[in-house]
Formats: structure tokens, C-alpha cells, sequence
């Protein structure tokens, strides 16, 4: 079976800053996350699998083609969705006319048809009531969703989203796990977020990016393992803990090697994530 | 989908793009901008058209000569409409958004020119009235007094004036992909257009007449102070030394010689459409646009000099 997405050693960087350095990854279909503090690589990395960007070292394969061959570039485009971190729209444009023209630029020319595919996303992110109002005049969250519904024209084989749940409330952000959880089963998912409870909620797979390298890469409940057993509360930061935050409960959350009897609680994957990244994202999970 | 171009599976088809043109033409088409602009012109051409300027016998420069200055307002418009459109694209959000879709910027810019088509056929249509309403008097008036004539403009006349609305777009479009600043942009399209449209009596002068965006099919010469009667009688019109000018200044209409320089606007359309592509990523059919364009440049302004001798006298009249 050819994977969605292969990379090897892939490296990228920035006038003299690293942003990826030597990144391995194959994705299976379904959603995979991608976790990892400020400025650790994902965003990069999306870009690379978005074909918006090419890598400095290593070879990339996404949907068995090569993007750094035109051919391939197109082949790639032509199956792929794509919301970057910000996706703005034009602002005088509906959100019906918007993801109209991008659906143009996706190569569906026949109007009829493509009209009912830009009815079907605008209703999948619940903007249908709204595809006729100007971008201008719809909420940050709203414009999120517009941009969110044009990644989804087309049943793209791998859908890119960058940080796709930022600006959305907490309804629409179930709304959104529920357009997720709609799509085939062979579709490819590859989102970035700050957001562990997406992570849990969204995907099976999770892989944590620090530094331009990739930390972990696996299933979410081994994420959530990485940590079983080296949770506890307490009543103060324990300097034993690799990590410490404070719960709205105004006790600590530790994460670390336990004190023996330490008050253990069950761990989830932003647990096995802050082992994994440390103080940077604990202070990110914290806020 | 569309199919690609045959054997080059690298770019994305002709029916992609014709559809991108389709949604560029009904952008422009609803643009507000375009259609104060297009009013502006039907208000200049329903003046020009009804207070005589045409037909009353005036100045050859100022009559006849100024057979598509309604349009200007028009042209502004058609500059600010399509560098607008085509700064549309943010690097950092659409642009970004855009460049993971088929279709190339490149694709992008070419289905954004198509859409010159909008404020030509508007341009087009506003001649024709002003053509019919010109006819419809009796003809045009070249010159005053004895030495004038009448004449019918012909539909190459109606040309002119929709080539100019046409390239101005163009250029707004070439100008976005250089200079990125919608507010630049604007100001320095503004400063080119009151060079072309609002100091029109430097097209009257040669050299710069040749290289005019618009200008009539009336070229003009300095007779001196004491022509022939022969000399006289060879013009269209003739405006005898007053106010303004102490010699005898006469402006016939030459077809051949607005021929060649419609053909150098046209090459300018291209050129400037080759340039945008140029600026929008590469494309081997760019280099071919960019050759077009030169070649009727290069035609259009050695003919205009070839068939007239004034063309090259500095600072004469043309």
C-alpha cells in the first residue's frame, strides 16, 4: 500500500535557524496530530506536506508522488486540502463566492456541480445559513470555518490543517470533530494543534514535534502511556517533577518521577506530551 | 476535473483557466469602482457628443484629437480595478491557501487578464454611442474656418479607446505583481494616468505622440507661419495662427498611421500581460508572450515613424 505521507530526514532551514532538522515520519490514513510547542517545526512541516514549501535535505512523498516534480506537484494538489494557520479570505467576497473561486482553482469547472459541492461544505461546517453574507462581516470563528470549508472541497484524499480549531467555540469545535469523524475512512488527516483534549478526542495517532525533531510518533494512548504512573496532585509544585502546573482546583498537577504514596491520577496524553516537551508546553497546557 | 494539456500533465487545463477567467470577468463585472468609473466616461461622452466638440470646427487638437479623452475616467478605474484584484492574494494567508490548489499563480494571473475584456467592452460600447451620436450629426469637423473638413470616423476609430481601458487594466495587474502595496500602486497608477490622460497635449508632440496609450487618428504639423496654398489644401483642417499659436497648425486623419500606432498599444496590452506573468512564477509561454508583445511594440512604433516623417522631429508637432 502506498502511504499518504513518507518523509526521510527531511530538514528545512530559515536564515540560519533550524526549523525541521532530519524528520522521519510515514502517515497511515486517518487523523493524525500534531503536537508541539511554539515554534517547534509544525507549521514547517505542514507546509512541506501542503507542497507550499520545500525542504532544504531528505526526500518527501505525499500521496506516492513526488512533490519537487511538477507532475507530481500537481497530482498531489489535485487530491489535497489545505488550511494554513492563517488562512484569511477576501474580505469582500460571500463565503458562497469565496470557496466558489477556490473550488475553481481546484479544477472543478462544471458550475452546476460545483455550486452543490460548495452548498455541501459551507452546510458540513455550518455556514450555510451564512454563505451569502460577506467575509467581512462574519466572526473570526466564522472565517475560520470559510477557510475550513474550502480545504474540504473535493473529498481531498489528505486534508492539512493548520491549528484548525483556533477561534472556534466550543459548539463548533464539536461540530468540527463530527466533519472529521464524517470522512472516509481511507482519507488522510494530518492536524496541527496546541490542543492535547483535540488530540484525544480527534486522533488515533499522534506525532510530537520539539525543536524541529520529531519526539514521539505513535498511537495517542501510548502518548497517554508515556506517563502512566508519573502523574500526581499535590499541594505545591514538587520539585521532583519534570513539569508542575496548577489546576483550576488551586492544587498542582505534577508530572515527573513520583515521591513515594504521591497521590496518583490517571494520565492523559498532554501528560505524556509535557514529559515529552517540558516546561515550553506545560506552560502552553497550562494557560 | 479538467484534463490537463496533453503530454504536459504539469499544469492544469484550458478549461480551468477559462473557468478562473469566468469567475474574474464576473468579479470585474461587479465591481462598483469600475462602474463609477464607466459612468464618469458616459457623462464626458454624452458632453463631448452633444456640446459640439466634434462637429462645431474647432482646434484640430482640441476637437477631434481628443476623440477618446472620454474615456479616461474609464482607464483609472480599469488600472485601480485590476491592481486591486490582483493584490487580493496576501503572501501570508490566500496566497498561501492558494498555492496548495492546481492551479499556479501563474494560472491565477492569466485568468485575472482575461478579465480586461470587462472594461474594454465597456470602453467599446461607449464609443459606439459616441460614434452614433457623432454620425448621426453629420460627421466630425476637422479644423476651423475655411480650412476645415468633415469626415466619417470609421469603426478601426472605435478601437482605440477600449485597447487603452484594456492595457490600463493590464498594467494595474503588472503593477500588483511588482509592486505590492495596494496604496503605492494606486498612487503611482494615479500619477501615469494624469500623465497619459490629463496633460493630453504632450501626445500631440512628437516624439511622445507615437508612444501615446490614446490618442486620435488626427496627426497634426506645424505649417510655419506662411505655408502655400497647396501645402494648405493637402490637410484635413487647418488652424490658422492665433492665441495660442503664431504659425498655421494642420491635422488630417490617417488611418495607416493609427493602424501602426493601435498596433503598439496592443503590444503594450501583451507586454504588460507578458510582464505580470513574468511576476507570477515561471511558465515557458511566458517568454512567448514577452516576444509578442515586444514585436508589436517594436512594429507599431517603427511603422508610426516610418510612415510619417513628423513622428521623428523632436518636439514637433504629430
Amino acid at each position: 500500500m502506498t502511504l499518504p505521507v513518507a518523509l526521510a530526514g527531511v530538514g528545512k532551514r530559515f536564515r540560519g535557524t533550524t526549523a525541521l532538522q532530519d524528520v522521519t515520519l510515514e502517515l497511515r490514513p486517518g487523523v493524525t496530530g500534531l503536537l508541539g510547542p511554539n515554534g517547534a517545526g509544525k507549521t514547517t512541516l505542514l507546509r512541506i506536506v501542503a507542497t507550499a514549501l520545500s525542504p532544504d535535505a531528505g526526500t518527501v512523498r505525499v500521496l506516492g508522488a513526488d512533490p519537487a516534480d511538477p507532475a507530481g506537484r500537481l497530482a498531489i494538489r489535485r487530491r489535497l486540502g489545505y488550511l494554513p494557520q492563517e488562512s484569511g479570505a477576501y474580505s469582500g467576497f460571500t463565503a458562497f463566492s469565496f470557496v466558489d473561486y477556490v473550488a475553481v482553482l481546484k479544477e472543478m469547472t462544471d458550475r452546476s456541480a460545483r455550486h452543490a459541492e460548495v452548498r455541501r461544505v459551507l452546510d458540513a461546517v455550518g455556514l450555510g445559513d451564512r454563505a451569502h453574507q460577506r467575509i467581512r462581516a462574519l466572526s473570526g470563528g466564522m472565517r475560520r470555518r470559510v477557510g475550513l470549508a474550502q480545504a474540504l472541497l473535493g473529498h481531498p484524499d489528505l486534508l492539512v490543517l493548520d491549528e484548525p480549531t483556533v477561534g472556534l467555540d466550543p459548539e463548533q469545535r464539536l461540530r468540527f470533530r463530527e466533519v472529521l469523524a464524517g470522512l472516509p475512512d481511507d482519507a488522510t488527516v494530518l492536524l496541527s494543534t496546541h490542543l492535547t483534549e483535540d488530540v484525544a478526542a480527534l486522533c488515533p495517532t499522534v506525532v510530537v514535534l520539539d525543536s524541529g525533531r520529531v519526539l514521539f510518533h505513535g498511537e495517542t494512548t501510548a502518548l497517554a502511556a508515556l506517563a502512566d504512573g508519573r502523574v500526581w496532585d499535590a499541594e505545591a509544585p514538587d520539585p521532583r517533577a519534570a513539569v508542575s502546573w496548577r489546576t483550576p482546583e488551586g492544587r498542582f498537577r505534577n508530572v515527573g518521577s513520583p515521591p513515594p504514596g504521591a497521590a496518583l491520577v490517571p494520565a492523559g496524553p498532554e501528560h505524556g506530551y509535557l514529559l515529552l516537551t517540558g516546561s515550553t508546553a506545560a506552560e502552553q497546557v497550562a494557560s | 476535473m479538467t484534463a490537463a494539456v496533453a503530454g504536459r500533465d504539469v499544469v492544469v487545463g484550458r478549461d480551468t483557466v477559462a473557468a478562473m477567467a469566468r469567475a474574474e470577468v464576473r468579479y470585474t463585472a461587479r465591481n462598483p469602482v469600475l462602474w463609477a468609473g464607466a459612468a464618469l466616461s458616459a457623462v464626458g461622452t454624452w458632453y463631448v457628443s452633444t456640446d459640439g466638440t466634434f462637429t462645431e470646427g474647432r482646434s484640430v487638437t482640441d476637437g477631434y484629437g481628443t476623440w477618446e479623452l472620454a474615456a479616461a475616467p474609464l482607464a483609472l478605474a480599469a488600472f485601480l480595478v485590476g491592481n486591486w484584484a490582483a493584490l487580493r492574494e496576501r503572501p501570508a494567508t490566500t496566497a498561501e491557501m492558494f498555492t496548495s490548489t492546481p492551479a499556479r499563480r501563474w494560472d491565477r494571473t492569466l485568468g485575472l487578464l482575461a478579465a480586461a475584456g470587462v472594461p474594454a467592452i465597456l470602453a467599446l460600447v461607449l464609443m459606439a454611442a459616441q460614434w452614433t451620436a457623432v454620425v448621426a450629426q453629420g460627421g466630425v469637423r476637422i479644423g476651423q474656418g475655411r480650412w476645415s473638413s468633415t469626415v466619417t470616423p470609421t469603426p478601426l476609430e472605435l478601437v482605440g479607446a477600449p485597447l487603452a481601458v484594456a492595457c490600463a487594466f493590464v498594467a494595474g495587474v503588472a503593477m500588483a505583481r511588482v509592486v505590492r502595496s495596494r496604496a503605492i500602486g494606486s498612487v503611482l497608477g494615479f500619477v501615469g494616468w494624469a500623465f497619459l490622460y490629463v496633460f493630453f497635449w504632450i501626445w500631440f508632440t512628437a516624439p511622445f505622440g507615437v508612444f501615446a496609450v490614446s490618442r486620435s487618428s488626427v496627426v497634426t504639423a506645424d505649417l510655419g507661419r506662411d505655408p502655400s496654398t497647396a501645402e494648405l489644401a493637402r490637410w484635413d483642417g487647418v488652424d490658422p495662427p492665433g492665441a495660442f499659436a503664431e504659425t498655421y497648425l494642420a491635422g488630417s486623419r490617417d488611418l495607416g498611421f493609427h493602424g501602426l500606432h493601435l498596433t503598439y498599444v496592443l503590444g503594450l496590452v501583451v507586454l504588460l500581460a507578458g510582464v505580470a506573468l513574468a511576476r507570477s512564477g515561471p511558465d515557458r509561454r511566458t517568454r512567448a508572450v514577452l516576444v509578442a508583445g515586444l514585436l508589436l511594440v517594436v512594429l507599431g512604433v517603427a511603422g508610426q515613424f516610418l510612415v510619417h516623417d513628423g513622428a521623428g522631429t523632436w518636439m514637433g508637432s504629430l
